[in-house]
This record gives structure tokens, sequence and C-alpha cells, in this order.
């Protein structure tokens, strides 16, 4: 693009008058045409999303995310926008933003309709909470983006580990998925949670049969009798360990027995589910199935 | 006396004009000052001066311009609230929240968030808070009742009470909530003036009008209160339905601004607090007053909070809280030395 009115100078040494009106295309051209050269301005406003932008390869066009994203480590810092239910129009406008990706949450009503005024593009994923629905939010993203072919590179690639996973599935096992944040509470997942869908990637059965995440206690749980425990904490080192010391009783469900009490990075689950939830799957089943009586601890 | 009262009211005005400007100027967006200014001028009287873009106008107009109202008129209700309370208390530490309102509006909002979602649209919550505010209200006042009248002690007692009961309430049903609701809960319980529209702010100036007028007719009767029950009730004042009356207004104060901006704390304690302070107890130049500081402050708080974390936001509840809660400390401390 920067060589274009170069071109035309070169062209205009014919006539005078032609330079003159070339002058006048190239300069009512050149603002059009440097703009739609420009690289897109992305805003994620949910972590599900900020995470697969990075996955797609678009990490260079972000300029802000919310608070729940979390960047790898030694990306550098970006601006934060917020919670996703409570942005700031003025906030996000003073960002200058291409496009704003979020989930079906996003909001206020007031905050879309501004933006959408000073037309910003708006696109919205409905959180994962199934393997189609990450397959579905590649491909609109990937779309809406003009970059459909990242989007179908990177759904062959999550396909691959899909069949992967149906290959060294648990079909049959009870599993608990247990939310660490405070040792001495054992918060469940049920239906409609982060942590049913990871137990459906793996083709097992909940052992809970409520919806969202209940604090239940130790008694109820080893009267559901899981035979896999997973524990998604911050520390994965010290997860099992820990729970296992603030609720001895454990131990006497059939999966510390036969030592099926492992540990996920809670990261990854954080909204639906992700590509990297998915890699985590996979380790997890492959722990389980080749060695069944192993405290299985998490390479992170 | 008239001559300090008139000179507060003088320098409340220039600060709300003071702080308006500032709120339509300043923001997370780089506008020019001036044609941010009479961008409002073109609109009021259909002139053409400004020259910002379509997308700039929207910033000013839209975003600033409602939520720097929403503020006077919420800010105005909470502290003219404030100052009857404490009046009617006789107790300078009652706030608006004493009769239950405010814990109610939040059961009634958790139960809008937990229970049954979007059933009227964005109306939902902030019309199960007016509702869960204005019946908690009725309650407390209902169980303050006896043969001899209302007493202002089991008042405060059965709100304090009511105000335990729901904040059980509003932990058993968060215990149930899932984790969206959850955090939607906690944010609408820091108040936030985003969601100003037309309707809303037409809703809170109505209101706001309505109880500037009422209060004020009824400035000379808690005057009397102030003396005492048995003394006011000896000037002639019914006193009875002086303290029906102004529970009954002030729930339907809080209600609406509960409902139009979520919980704002702090605003009706500590601002008729300041103005008695400056200009003395009497309630014709009590009220007003408290009502334009109350508009001042919380036009600075959510001027703050737009601009301290940008480009997100900080909710407007926690600047309040956060600018009221020493102060009130301060004035505390200042009493104790009274005291001794």
């Amino acid at each position: 693009m920067i060589r274009l009115p170069f071109l035309f100078f070169a062209r205009t040494k014919i006539t005078l008058s032609a330079f003159a009106w070339l002058k006048v295309i190239v300069l009512m051209l050149a603002p059009v045409a440097l703009y739609a050269d420009e690289r897109p301005r992305l805003i994620s406003t949910d972590a599900g999303v900020t995470e697969l932008i990075f996955a797609l390869g678009f990490e260079d066009d972000l300029i802000a995310i919310d608070v729940t994203s979390q960047l790898p480590e030694g990306f550098p810092a970006l601006p934060s926008i917020g919670y996703h239910r409570t942005l700031s129009a003025e906030g996000l406008m003073s960002l200058n933003p291409s496009v704003v990706i979020g989930s079906e949450h996003i909001g206020p009503p007031s905050v879309v309709s501004a933006l959408t005024q000073a037309e910003v593009k708006f696109v919205q994923l409905r959180s994962a909470k199934s393997s189609d629905q990450l397959r579905d939010n590649v491909l609109t993203l990937a779309d809406a983006l003009d970059q459909k072919e990242k989007g179908l590179r990177l759904l062959t690639t999550v396909d691959a580990k899909l069949a992967e996973l149906d290959r060294t599935n648990l079909a049959g096992e009870r599993i608990a998925f247990l939310l660490s944040m405070d040792d001495s509470k054992l918060r469940l997942a049920g239906e409609g949670t982060s942590g049913q869908s990871f137990i459906e990637l793996m083709k097992a059965q909940n052992v809970a049969d409520f919806k969202n995440y209940r604090n239940i206690s130790a008694e109820s749980l080893f009267e559901m009798q899981p035979s896999v425990i997973i524990v998604a904490g911050s520390d994965v080192e010290s997860a099992v360990q820990s729970l296992l010391d603030a609720n001895p009783v454990l131990t006497h469900t059939p999966a510390v027995k036969q030592k099926r009490i492992i540990a996920v990075n809670g990261a990854t689950l954080v909204a639906g589910l992700s590509v990297s939830a998915i890699n985590e799957a996979i380790r997890l089943t492959q722990a389980l199935s080749n060695s069944p009586a192993l405290v299985v601890q998490a390479n992170n | 006396m008239q001559r300090s009262v008139s000179l507060c009211a003088l320098a409340l005005a220039s600060l709300l004009i003071v702080c308006a400007l500032l709120s339509l100027v300043l923001g997370a967006m780089n506008l020019p000052v001036y044609d941010s200014l009479l961008i409002v001028v073109d609109k009021l009287f259909g002139a053409n001066l400004s020259q910002l873009e379509d997308y700039q106008q929207i910033v000013v107009l839209e975003l600033r311009l409602p939520r720097l109202l929403l503020a006077v008129f919420v800010g105005a209700i909470l502290a003219q609230c404030g100052a009857v309370v404490q009046g009617l208390f006789r107790n300078p530490l009652a706030d608006p929240g004493i009769i239950g309102v405010s814990s109610g509006a939040a059961v009634g909002a958790i139960v809008a968030i937990v229970v049954f979602p979007a059933v009227w649209g964005s109306w939902t919550i902030p019309t199960m808070a007016f509702v869960g505010g204005l019946l908690t209200t009725l309650l407390v006042y209902g169980l303050a009742q006896s043969k001899s009248g209302t007493s202002v002690l089991i008042l405060l007692l059965a709100g304090v009470a009511i105000s335990a009961f729901a904040g059980a309430a509003i932990g058993f049903l968060s215990y149930f909530a899932d984790d969206a609701s959850l955090r939607e809960l906690n944010v609408w319980q820091m108040g936030s003036l985003t969601g100003a529209n037309d309707a809303n702010l037409w809703l809170a100036f109505t209101t706001m009008v309505l109880l500037m007028i009422a209060f004020q007719r009824r400035a000379q009767a808690l005057n009397a209160l102030l003396l005492g029950e048995p003394e006011a009730r000896h000037l002639g004042i019914d006193v009875e339905q002086l303290k029906l009356q102004m529970i009954i207004l002030t729930a339907v104060g809080v209600g609406v601004a509960v409902s139009c901006s979520g919980i704002i704390g702090f605003v009706g304690l500590v601002v008729p607090h300041l103005v008695r302070l400056a200009t003395g107890p009497n309630h014709h130049f009590l009220l007003p007053l408290s009502a334009l500081l109350g508009a001042v402050l919380l036009m600075c708080s959510d001027l703050l909070a737009r601009l301290v974390v940008q480009p997100a936001e900080l909710p407007v509840g926690l600047v309040t809280v956060l600018l009221g809660a020493p102060f009130f400390l301060i004035l505390l401390i200042q009493q104790r030395k009274n005291w001794s």
C-alpha cells in the first residue's frame, strides 16, 4: 500500500494535468485503502473467547480483555475492560475497537446498542458446553474475522483430538468433579457446568444429579461412590493431597481406594470447554487407562 | 444562621454545576471540551454549534448525560430520605436502610435474578427490588405497631432483625444460584448508574420532585418532632400520621432509587449529617441542602468510578462507601471529643 503513491507519481511525469488528477484520486483513495488494510482491533469479553482467539492465532490483534480472561505467561499485559455483564460503553469506545467478541451474556443492553450505533461489530459466541458448540464457535469466530481457512485448520486439529478421546474413553466410570477453592468445602459440579462438559468429553457419567455447582458434605460424596474423582484447582501439584487431608473419609471411596483421583488445571475450564480442556481430558484419560492403580499427578 | 444557609446553598449549587460540567467533559474517551458542552446546547435548543462526530455525540448525549442526570436524581432522593429517617428516629446514625428498604430490595432483586430471570425483560429486577423494599418496610412498620402507637425503638429493632433475616434469605437463594447469577447479584448490590435510560430518568425525576414537595411541607412537623414525641403532640401535630407518611414516602423514594441504580450506600447516612454540622438541624434548610449535597456526592462518585480503572469502571456504590466511610469515621471521632 505504501508503494502505491510512488507508482502514481512515476506515471504523472507524462503530463501535468494527469498528475493533478491522479493526485486527487490518490488523496481520495489513500485513507480508505489504508483503513481497509488495517488489522482488526479485537476486544474479548470472555475467558473462553480469549482462549479461542489464542487457539486460532489472532492474539496479535487483541487489544483488551475482560477480568476473567487469562493471558499465557510472557504475553504482554492488556488493558482490562472489567466484567462482561457490566461493560462500560465509553471505556470500550475509547480503545477504538473494530470487533468486540463475547458470550451471549454480554451487556448491559444499553452498552451494546451504544456500541452498535458507533459501528463496532459484535460477535457473540455461546459458551461452549459441548464439543459441538466449541466446533461451532471456532468456525463462527474465524468467519467473522474473514479467516475461514485458519478456522478450518484448527477444526482439523480439534477433530483429531476428539477422535483420540473417543478411543481412550472412560465409558462406565462414575466421576465426581470437585472444584477445589477451599479444601474444607467440597464443591461438586452438577449439570450444566464446565465440570459436566469435561466429564462428557471423556464419555463418562457424572455422579451428581443436581444443577450447577453445589457444596456437599463428605458424607453425601461418600454415598455417591464415585469411581474416579477429578479435582480442579489452581495449584495442581498439591490439590489431591490437600483434599484428602481435609476430608479423610474420602479415602474409603472406590476412587481413592483404587487411587483413581486426579488433579486438573482449573484454568482450562473457566469458561466452558476449550482446546486446552480437550488436551487436559486426553491427558487424564490416557493416564487413567494406562495405569489404573496410580495417583496421577498433573504435569500442568 | 440565615447567612450561612444561603452561603451553603450557593456553594453547593456552584459545586453541582462544576461537577456536572466535569462529568460531561471527562471520561474514558478524550473528546474536545467545548464541542462536548456545545452538543448538549445543540440538543436542547436544536442549534448546530458542535463539531463532534456521530459516535462522539453518542458518548456525550447517550452515555454521559443520562448518567449524570440519574446521579443527581438518585443522590437527591437518597440524601433527603436519609435526612427524614434521621429526624424521625432522632438518631443521627440512622440511614434509610434501617427500616428494611435496602435489604428487602436486595431480596426482591435476588429472587428476580435466581428464580425467574427475565420475565418482564430488563424491568424484572427493578420491579422486584421496589416491591421487595416496600413490603419489607410495611412489615417492619406493622411489627412496631401497638396500642399506644408506633414505637420508634421497636421500629429500629424490627428493622435490624428483618435485615438479618433478609441477609439469610439472600444467602439461601445464592446457595442455589449458578455462578453467573451470583456475580450479577454481587454487582447489583454495589450499585451502578449504567442503566440510565429515558424511562427510569423520568421515574427518578418525578419521584425526586414529589418527595421534595412532600417533605418540605412536613418540615415544620419534623422540626417539632425533634423535641420529642409528646412535645410534638402537644404542639398539635398528629405524630402517628406523620410517622406513617414519612415511612411510606421514604420507602417509595429509596425503592425507586434502588430499582434505578442498585444499592448505593452511605449517601443517605453521611450527607444529612454533614449538612446538619454546617447549618444546624432545621429541616426547612436541611432537606433541600441535603438533596443538593447528595446530588453532588453521587455525581462526583460516579465520575471517579468512571475514571479510576478505565477502560473498565467501578460500581458507584463502592466509591460512595470508599469516600463516605472514612469521612464518617472522622465525624465520629470528632463527636467523641465533644462527649468527653
